[in-house]
């Protein structure tokens, strides 16, 4: 039976991260994104706006799209944290959605890049052919002040296979 | 070699093919994977965290400072203040700027003093702790009251400041950063006007902006032995390697810059800011410091887009030609002029109202002015974004005055013997005919844009007969460099582009490089690749021991002329209930010689429009009596993808530019007619026309409604 | 930031017992994402936090026999948004949480920090009031029940005592013929803070109006329920004109809005009328679900 007035959380925070089981002797109010980056080492997860705005810092806890930002490290103990990182296969090889960036040049600086490859692969984990629409709606959240979006969506819509018609960028007829 | 005038190098039909195919980026891989590591992601072992503290107010004199309560929190390792730094002044190109403020503070946001802690909490804890008492100064905030007999001088030992090179050109007033006019005499222009039909007037205004890149600026500093080594977010490493030398006297070929990935630049990462707080807190603790500002301190602490005041005046004939023009451009310069890169302190884009025409008589006189706020800087077609706003709209009133199409006078006083000025003018015009009924209109802007100029060079190297390397110092933010680099190096020595590999180093082993910026950098690198490499091509017949490299500087002179004209035209829908403007479509269409690489060139094109779209409509760093109202992106809001209405690109490929294979500059192209492109438009749906960026629903409401009342 | 303690509860029970101990010096945590903002900007100071994630019973989405809905206050708006109960029994509240942020906060933020963090732009709240829904509110003292138009005191203040844990939020069952609709305006970008928002509900029989319920967000220090607008509602016929537009120009004088980047205040008191009308008009022509 649990104490009445249980201790705050000092021991070592267990959590998998990219499918790998980690023990973080940390303090549980750092935010989850200071402890990827400077302590796992995992960069990929970006910080830019730092309060939830830009989607920088997406990653998926137990498969949820969530800012790591906002996220106290203490918060995601005994859940599945995936980055980036734990997105291409084991030998490396590209994820449906990195592939379709790269292909469709869904980036251009590619700071916000591995933040949309995250919402994207969360999006078609939810909804696997959306429409155009509904990718920019989904994906509002993941600023890009690089491409316009235009190339992102295209990118999406290709690792969904489907059609970019409806797309907002078109060529010239 | 060096060349001034490159010769253009003459390239087989099939060489050329392959810009076609569209391309994949060399560096693509890296950036989705996450493997691609700005600066915020290196962490040199031993590394501390820098914090900054800055000004809670806008002139005031410093009258003490208390750090003991900052040092005796554990984990710190370093305080620093003005009075340990010393006077020392960086700045781009005027070094007006101290690392730390010693006894004055001018703006809200500039540094006072600096922490290096063993974690980012304490550093920041720290920064908190410092106690710093003020006393206020008078200050000013208005360009035009700056200039006003008996207002507060922000830098009455001007005359003092050393620039990057050489001496500063005098200023009349102490409140003036820098003034230049340029065209015929006053004489000459009173002239031309005296012969007009008609003399029309307007005043625009356009907000500071800011760049709003995803990336933050940061920095890390360490020394090995008396090397200083930096990584930083600067998009010109030879730049930043230079401005360091020349505020901390740190010899130049002791700094070593290894800028490699940018997260993003629209002209912010230029500048930079707290690398040199970096270095001293790297010297004093004998350990590699980072900084890296928060949002917070990115939108109060750097340098954004110059708000401006654009007075424009045009003669006209009943028929539309336009016979003279005048602007006097006000940009608010903000605390600081170290934030401009170039010897006039000015913004050059200030003159081109009226670029895109053949005006017999102009004159514009175009000044930057010190206030107390955050320094104005560069951000994407500097000067040129609020010219552009503004004469492009002016063109549309003097249409409406004069009863003539937009279109039509746009033709009348295109440039002679310019046919593809007049082309993108009727393509944009083409794409969106004028739809009937209130509340609907569409709405143009043309525009030239000149290249950039500037120096840098590579190194081609063939490593065997069929593998190459091309070498640049040139940084990445996102343009494509690397990819338009080995493209070009692929053609040139007529191999397949998996054959090259192009590399970035520091700038101890690159040639130098001007930087990434103005449009500048296939013009100028993509130049000098292609003639090392078909230099080195024409030596691979007899080579026989490898490497072979043949390295290659191109200098574009300043003031080479190097135009392309660009249009934007879109449509849009109005509700006049709320004020709301829809845009419902648009087309950009680009005269961009040569394509290189036809993704990124779009890339560019289109994201350009969304930015221009942000600086039409929502964007503007609000700033009342120096403090800076957004506090983060939430709200400073930028573009979301649902915002992006239908966008179709034109690209008018003439082969005619003095890039290589004949590529013309698009950096900027893409952002700069949308404002007024809007304006026009709104103001042929309902009316109402706006002289003032965002063009905010608010703004559109009261036009139609008057004043809403209060409760 | 503070690294403030961290401490993860697992019953009601518990959770009161730490507060009871900590006192002034905790705060709750559901979502975070105010929190963490406001514990980064140094705003919130907190030297312990009581993370509500484990505690089960504040969890949960659940069908009342009444035919209503109890909503968990650790509940995420992201769940409520798309729970086919939701959908089915309170489409309007579906309809405004998905105009709350974005999809990642809304994986995030639940309905009781929602409530509890009070800004008065945030859209879940006049929603809520729209269909009288209730707080149940737990403290050392027992349970309390109050209507969650009756909630907010002030900018970021609740009738919520600090020993007191919001627990549910109850949304009773809607009357025959109810129908509720949300319009957030948002001039600027699709993410953003409402410049001003409006929910309506409206219960019709036989083509009269039998009741409405009119709330708004960022019409002043808290939301507001407009009752001018809705009485002079009652009787009409639902969507006609001239009531309609009596009733937004009620709505307009009974708000006090701020000015700030989003617009003027008299902007806003315009804008809410024009978004009354239309949401009315909307709701007018709309069959009751
Ligand atoms: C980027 C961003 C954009 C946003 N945009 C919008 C928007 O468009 N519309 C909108 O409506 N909102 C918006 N929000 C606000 C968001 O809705 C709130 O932050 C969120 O609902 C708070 O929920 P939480 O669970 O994360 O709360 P927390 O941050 O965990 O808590 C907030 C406060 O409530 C208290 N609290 C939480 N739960 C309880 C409880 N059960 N009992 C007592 N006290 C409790 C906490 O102690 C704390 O003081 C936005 C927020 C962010 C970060
Ligand atoms: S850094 Fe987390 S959302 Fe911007
Ligand atoms: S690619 Fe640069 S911000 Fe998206």
């Amino acid at each position: 039976m649990a104490s009445a007035t249980p201790r705050p959380v000092r021991d070592a925070i267990q959590v998998t991260v990219n499918g790998q089981a980690r023990s973080l002797r940390t303090p549980p109010a750092r935010p989850l994104l200071d402890v990827l980056r400077d302590d796992l080492e995992l960069t990929g997860t970006k910080e830019g706006c730092s309060v939830g705005v830009c989607g920088a810092c997406s990653i998926l806890v137990d498969g949820r799209l969530m800012s790591a930002c906002l996220v106290p490290v203490g918060m995601v103990a005994g859940r599945e944290v995936t980055t980036v990182e734990g997105l291409a296969g084991p030998d490396g090889e590209l994820s449906r959605v990195q592939r379709a960036f790269l292909e469709c040049s869904g980036f251009q600086c590619g700071i916000c890049t591995p933040g949309q490859v995250v919402a994207a692969t969360a999006l078609l984990a939810e909804n696997p052919s959306p429409t155009a629409d509904e990718v920019r709606e989904y994906m509002t959240g993941n600023l890009c002040r690089c491409t316009g979006y235009y190339s992102i969506v295209r990118a999406v819509l290709s690792a969904a296979g489907t059609s970019a018609t409806g797309d907002a960028a078109k060529e010239p007829a | 070699m060096t060349l001034d005038q490159t010769p253009m190098p003459a390239h087989a039909a099939e060489d050329v093919a392959m810009f076609a195919r569209p391309e994949v980026r060399h560096e693509g891989a890296l950036k989705v994977t996450g493997a691609a590591r700005y600066t915020g992601d290196h962490h040199p072992a031993g590394m501390l965290y820098a914090a900054c503290l800055g000004s809670p107010v806008a002139h005031a004199r410093i009258t003490s400072i208390d750090t003991s309560a900052a040092e005796e929190l554990p984990g710190v390792v370093a305080v620093l203040t003005g009075h340990d730094v010393g006077h020392v002044l960086f700045g781009r190109h005027l070094r007006d700027m101290p690392v730390l403020a010693r006894d004055r503070v001018l703006f809200i946001g500039q540094r006072v003093a600096a922490v290096a802690a063993e974690t980012r909490e304490a550093a920041e804890e720290a920064v908190r702790l410092i106690e710093v008492d003020y006393d206020d100064l008078p200050a000013v905030f208005d360009p035009r009251e700056a200039l006003t007999d008996g207002a507060a001088v922000l830098h009455p030992d001007a005359a003092s400041y050393g620039t990057i090179k050489g001496a500063r050109t005098p200023v009349g007033h102490p409140n003036v950063q820098g003034e230049l006019v340029h065209g015929c005499s006053e004489a000459e222009l009173e002239e031309a006007f005296a012969a007009a039909d008609l003399v029309v007037e307007h005043t625009f205004r356009t907000p500071r902006q800011h760049q709003g890149f995803i990336e933050p600026h940061g920095a890390i500093v360490w020394f090995e032995g008396e090397i200083c080594h930096v990584v930083s977010t600067n998009k010109a490493p030879f730049g930043l390697r230079q401005q360091l030398a020349a505020a901390t006297g740190h010899p130049e070929d002791r700094i070593v810059v290894h800028n490699r990935f940018i997260g993003g630049d629209f002209g912010g990462k230029g500048f930079s800011v707290d690398e040199f707080v970096c270095f001293y807190l790297a010297r004093k603790t004998g350990r590699p410091v980072r900084s890296v500002m928060s949002y917070v301190e990115e939108l109060s602490a750097t340098a954004p887009r110059h708000a401006a005041e654009l007075v424009l005046r045009t003669g006209v004939r009943r028929d539309g030609t336009f016979v003279a023009h005048s602007a006097d451009v006000v940009f608010d310069g903000g605390a600081f002029a170290g934030a401009k890169a170039n010897a006039d302190l000015i913004l050059h884009g200030g003159f081109d109202t009226m670029s895109a025409y053949d005006v017999p008589a102009m004159r514009h006189r175009v000044r930057t002015i010190y206030t107390n706020a955050l320094p104005g800087g560069h951000m994407r077609a500097p000067g040129e974004v609020q010219a552009v706003f503004a004469g492009e709209s002016h063109v549309d009133l003097i249409a409406g005055e004069l009863g003539l199409d937009p279109v039509d006078l746009r033709r009348r006083n295109l440039p002679p013997r310019c046919p593809l000025a007049a082309e993108v003018l009727d393509r944009a015009a083409a794409v969106l005919p004028r739809p009937a009924g209130r509340g609907r209109g569409t709405g143009l802007a043309l525009y030239r844009r000149q290249g950039g100029t500037g120096k840098g060079g590579v190194v081609v190297r063939a490593l065997g007969p069929d593998r190459f390397e091309v070498v640049t110092g040139s940084a990445d933010q996102g343009s494509g460099t690397v990819t338009m680099i080995a493209r070009v190096a692929a053609a040139a020595l007529g191999v397949a582009e998996d054959r090259i590999e192009v590399v970035q180093r520091s700038t101890a082993d690159a040639l130098y490089d001007a930087g990434a910026g103005a449009s500048r950098v296939t013009r100028v690198l993509g130049d000098a690749t292609n003639v090392a490499a078909t230099e080195l091509r024409g030596r691979l017949a007899t080579a026989t021991e490898f490497p072979v490299e043949v390295a290659c500087v191109v200098e574009a002179p300043r003031g080479e002329d190097n135009p392309a004209f660009g249009a934007c035209a879109v449509e849009v829908t109005v509700d006049e209930l709320t004020g709301e403007i829809r845009v419902e479509r648009a087309v950009l269409v680009a005269d961009s010689g040569t394509v290189i690489n036809p993704i990124a060139h779009r890339g560019q094109l289109e994201g350009g429009f969304a930015f221009g779209l942000g600086a039409a409509l929502m964007e503007e760093l609000l700033v009342e009596e120096g403090q800076v109202l957004a506090g983060s992106l939430g709200d400073y809001k930028l573009p979301t993808a649902p915002d992006m209405p239908p966008l179709e690109i034109v690209t008018i490929a003439s082969g005619q530019g003095l890039g290589p294979f004949g590529a013309k500059p698009v950096g900027e192209f893409g952002n700069l007619g949308v404002p007024p492109a809007i304006a026009n438009a709104v103001e042929r749906a309902i009316g109402v026309r706006l002289m003032v960026l965002p063009l905010t629903a608010e703004a559109v409401w009261t036009a139609l409604h008057g004043s809403p009342s209060e409760h | 930031m503070l690294l403030f303690d961290y401490h993860r509860p697992t019953t009601v029970a518990e959770t009161a017992a730490l507060m009871a101990e900590l006192g002034e010096d905790a705060e709750l945590l559901a979502g975070g994402t105010s929190l963490m903002n406001l514990a980064r900007l140094g705003l919130a100071e907190p030297a312990h936090v009581i993370a509500l994630a484990d505690v089960g019973e504040l969890g949960g989405l659940d069908a009342t026999p009444d035919g209503g809905l109890q909503l968990g206050a650790t509940t995420t708006i992201r769940h409520v948004e798309t729970s086919p109960l939701v959908r089915g029994r309170a489409p309007g509240l579906a309809e405004a949480c998905g105009h709350v942020a974005t999809v990642r906060i809304r994986n995030q933020a639940t309905v009781g920090g929602s409530l509890v963090h009070a800004d008065p732009n945030q859209d879940l709240p006049p929603m809520l009031m729209v269909h009288d829904a209730l707080a149940r509110i737990t403290g050392p003292n027992g349970d309390r029940s109050v209507p969650v138009a009756e909630l907010f005191l002030g900018f970021f203040e609740t009738v919520v005592q600090p020993e007191e844990i919001l627990h549910s939020i109850v949304v009773p069952p809607p009357a025959r013929g109810f129908r509720a609709g949300y319009l957030k305006f948002l001039p600027r970008t699709k993410d953003d803070y409402s410049t001003v928002a409006v929910a309506v509900g409206l219960t019709a029989e036989e083509g009269r109006v039998t009741a409405a319920r009119i709330a708004v967000a960022g019409g002043g220090s808290t939301p507001l329920r407009c009752t001018a607008a809705e009485r002079a509602l009652v009787g009409t016929i639902p969507g006609e004109a001239t009531a309609l537009a009596e009733a937004a120009a009620l709505v307009r004088e009974a708000l006090d809005p701020i000015s700030d980047a989003r617009g003027s205040s008299g902007y806003k008191r315009e804008m809410a009328r024009v978004c009354t009308t239309r949401l009315l008009r909307r709701l007018g022509t709309e069959d009751a679900g």
